[in-house]
């Protein structure tokens, strides 16, 4: 493993960072495991690196491996052409509880709007460094007062919502039916 | 990049809440203005409205209903959903795609890029407030819609990829007609610019407005023709080609800033209507030596399992860049599917580019972006 | 009885001029909202029905609901629906608007298994998205309806 200069560029500015290196896939390209903890430090030297310039989160996304979810973040560079995969890993100790893994917002501000989806589909809270401005893309894709992380396997669907049966409509009382404002 | 002048407005700021419902806004969204006078001085965008849990249903289905699901992630663009689907798909079962296969998928990318290009057209037609382009673009549009027709059989929803290949073969005439169409549409090229692109009504809309800088390209990641028309020559066609793109001689256009200033609204108009005369080059093309064989890949048979794996594909869509994280745990549904619509990044960007434009001008910027949010909401 | 007949007649008249001239204000999602697009095309030209794509619910008196209704959305829906002076009519467009479609209640844990449970629906217009000819048609339908009423004042309580 040490053979690799990446992971030992790595080892060598965040120690205790890697856990594994695999090739993603069929694909060529390297994924790495990191300790959860440390992405926002590995991001840093990622994107400030030379030889690398990974400054462009392409794609960020969570998927639930047998209960653990694991963000996959899926890295480019407008300058180099690298490209590289990160991921980390978190378990939920419930169906209904939040996970907490560090934001790489500072780092790629595109991360904004994918993190936010995933702290409201999956319950992963990316929790913020330093804020970089005042958010302005206000991205709630279920209503108000939603309870439960739809994306999760174990999602049961809601009865209800504002009112309506979640089923198909029944032709007898449709025109009772109002939905409150 | 911080927004013109906000500060010193905070005086007397008008608050204007417009949508989710509204004529101006390209789909369902909510925008939160603070309005100086004409000037918008800030501005919070919500989405969400068409949010319809696209990657749940995928995962309650067997994977060959997700084509049909991937169709709606962008209704307007349907093949293009399908084909990050069928691309990661066939990364994971190691499945080939016999070459007139590839052939077609080509033939319909290109045909919906087109179409959605027009569509584009249209789009900013109706925010300048001209008429008649609307129906001479509709009218041409048509005519795409029906070469699906003929080749699938559906005019939007197309499910016609297959994993290994697609659905049926072409018909009889269809390369044909499909080198009419385009040479029709290079004739009416002519006619939109007559009439639209040089118009100095037109001209005097959308010069130097709300440009596009690098440094917002790489804030945001923005991809596609909005950063081409920015001078950022990423097209994955090129740079990662897929479905043998690279054997294809073509040009990928950037922007050359004839409105005034590169990245402009008018830079971005320019560039669709080169990418439509880029894109009919393909099809000339390919049109010219569509290889003779299977259609499909005869290995894979009806009730298709995918083996255990997982997978990113990228594509260009007509939008950007589109990406598709597949993953499989060898039982009869996907475990995971996972869309990177390039809606996002754009959406991102209009809090930056909204700030100091005059509130008339917001739907020609909102256009010129070519939001598509079905597929940012998914 | 002098009277009743001329409301009727009056009312006949007025439903005649109220179906031939159905301004729409359409809630565009999606591929539906496309298939609209086109009927407003030259191909199809939908104007002469007298429909007008309008953007002031105020003015119109026809509500077209292209494509599928999520949870987040049903609210602003209602006031929209709301907004409109009666008389006003309902199209839903689309597999999605009339039942949930492909994103039923099943499947989906956001939408809204099918827009009367909002709102009410005169013409129910089926397809996935239904062709420009099928929308026409069921305008044509719902032009049917409003001629056939009995009286336009039946409508204004």
């Amino acid at each position: 493993m040490d053979k690799n200069p990446l992971i030992a560029k790595l080892n060598k500015s965040v120690p205790g960072a890697v856990l594994e290196s695999r090739r993603f896939g069929r694909s060529g390209v390297t994924s790495i495991w990191l300790e959860a903890e440390t992405i926002a430090k590995v991001a840093k030297v990622l994107k400030s690196d030379a030889d690398l310039k990974l400054d462009w989160l392409e794609n960020l996304s969570v998927v639930e491996f047998e209960n653990v979810l694991v963000a996959t973040y899926f890295l480019a560079s407008s300058v180099t052409k690298q490209s590289l995969i990160l991921r980390i890993s978190a378990v939920p100790d419930s169906l209904m509880s939040r996970v907490y893994l560090p934001s790489t917002r500072a780092i790629w501000p595109m991360a904004e709007p994918m993190e936010k989806e995933a702290e409201e589909l999956f319950g992963v809270s990316f929790h913020l460094g330093p804020i970089l401005r005042e958010s302005e893309l206000k991205s709630n894709l279920l209503p108000e007062n939603w309870v439960g992380f739809p994306l999760r396997k174990g999602y049961v669907f809601p009865k209800e919502v504002y009112g309506l049966p979640h089923s198909r409509a029944e032709k007898k009382d449709l025109q009772k039916k109002v939905v409150p404002r | 990049m911080k927004s013109r002048n906000r500060d010193s407005y905070d005086s007397d700021l008008t608050l204007w809440e417009i949508g989710p419902y509204h004529g101006s806004l390209p789909a369902p969204m909510r925008m939160s203005l603070s309005l100086d006078g004409e000037i918008i001085a800030s501005c919070k965008v919500e989405t969400g409205f068409l949010h319809r849990g696209l990657e749940k249903t995928c995962e309650l289905h067997p994977w060959q209903a997700v084509i049909s699901y991937a169709d709606h992630l962008d209704p307007e663009v349907a093949v293009f959903g399908e084909l990050a689907v069928c691309l990661a798909v066939e990364e994971i079962g190691d499945i080939e795609i016999p070459p007139r296969a590839k052939s077609i998928r080509i033939i319909l990318c290109e045909l919906s890029r087109i179409s959605a290009h027009l569509t584009f057209i249209v789009r900013m037609a109706k925010a300048v407030g001209s008429e008649t382009i609307i129906h001479y673009v509709l009218r041409d549009r048509e005519k795409i819609l029906d070469l699906f027709e003929l080749l699938t059989g559906a005019r939007f929803s197309l499910n016609f990829l297959r994993f290994g290949g697609v659905n049926a073969d072409v018909t009889d005439g269809f390369i044909e007609r499909v080198l009419e169409v385009c040479e029709m549409i290079r004739i009416r090229m002519r006619e939109y610019n007559d009439l639209f692109t040089f118009n100095q009504g037109f001209l005097n809309r959308t010069s130097c407005l709300a440009v596009i800088s690098p440094e917002l390209i790489r804030t945001c990641g923005i991809t596609g023709p909005n950063s081409r028309a920015a001078g950022n020559p990423f097209d994955i066609r090129k740079n990662a080609a897929y479905l043998g793109y690279d054997e294809l001689d073509f040009e990928v256009p950037v922007g050359r800033g004839e409105g005034g200033s590169i990245g402009d609204v008018h830079d971005r108009f320019l560039l669709r209507l080169r990418e439509i005369t880029q894109s009919m080059e393909i099809l000339k093309q390919i049109a010219e030596a569509v290889p003779i064989g299977n259609y499909i890949n005869p290995n894979i048979e009806k009730g298709y399992v995918v083996p255990a794996g997982e997978a990113y594909s990228r594509i260009e869509s007509s939008r950007g860049l589109l990406g598709c994280h597949v993953v499989s745990d060898g039982k009869s549904n996907p475990s995971r599917i996972q869309f990177r619509p390039p809606t996002l990044a754009n959406l991102m960007a209009v809090s930056y580019l909204v700030p100091g434009i005059r509130i008339e001008d917001l739907p020609v910027v909102l256009s010129s972006l070519d939001l598509g949010i079905a597929e940012a909401d998914r | 009885m002098m009277g009743s007949f001329y409301l009727s007649t009056v009312g006949r008249v007025l439903n005649w001029a109220r179906s031939r001239s159905l301004w729409y204000v359409s809630t565009g999602t999606g591929c539906c909202a496309d298939e609209v697009l086109d009927c407003m095309g030259s191909r199809y030209d939908l104007e002469r029905f007298g429909c007008l794509p309008q953007v002031d619910p105020r003015q119109a008196d026809l509500l077209i609901v292209c494509g599928m209704v999520s949870y987040k959305a049903a609210p602003h829906l209602k006031s929209l629906y709301d907004t409109m002076l009666s008389p006003k009519y309902v199209l839903a467009v689309g597999a999605c608007a009339n039942c949930g479609g492909p994103f039923s209640p099943e499947f989906s844990y956001s939408v809204v298994g099918g827009v009367d449970q909002v709102i009410p629906v005169d013409v129910y217009v089926p397809g996935c998205p239904p062709r420009p000819e099928a929308i026409m048609n069921g305008l044509i339908a719902l032009q049917e309806k409003i001629s056939g009423q009995k009286s336009a004042y039946s409508e204004i309580e």
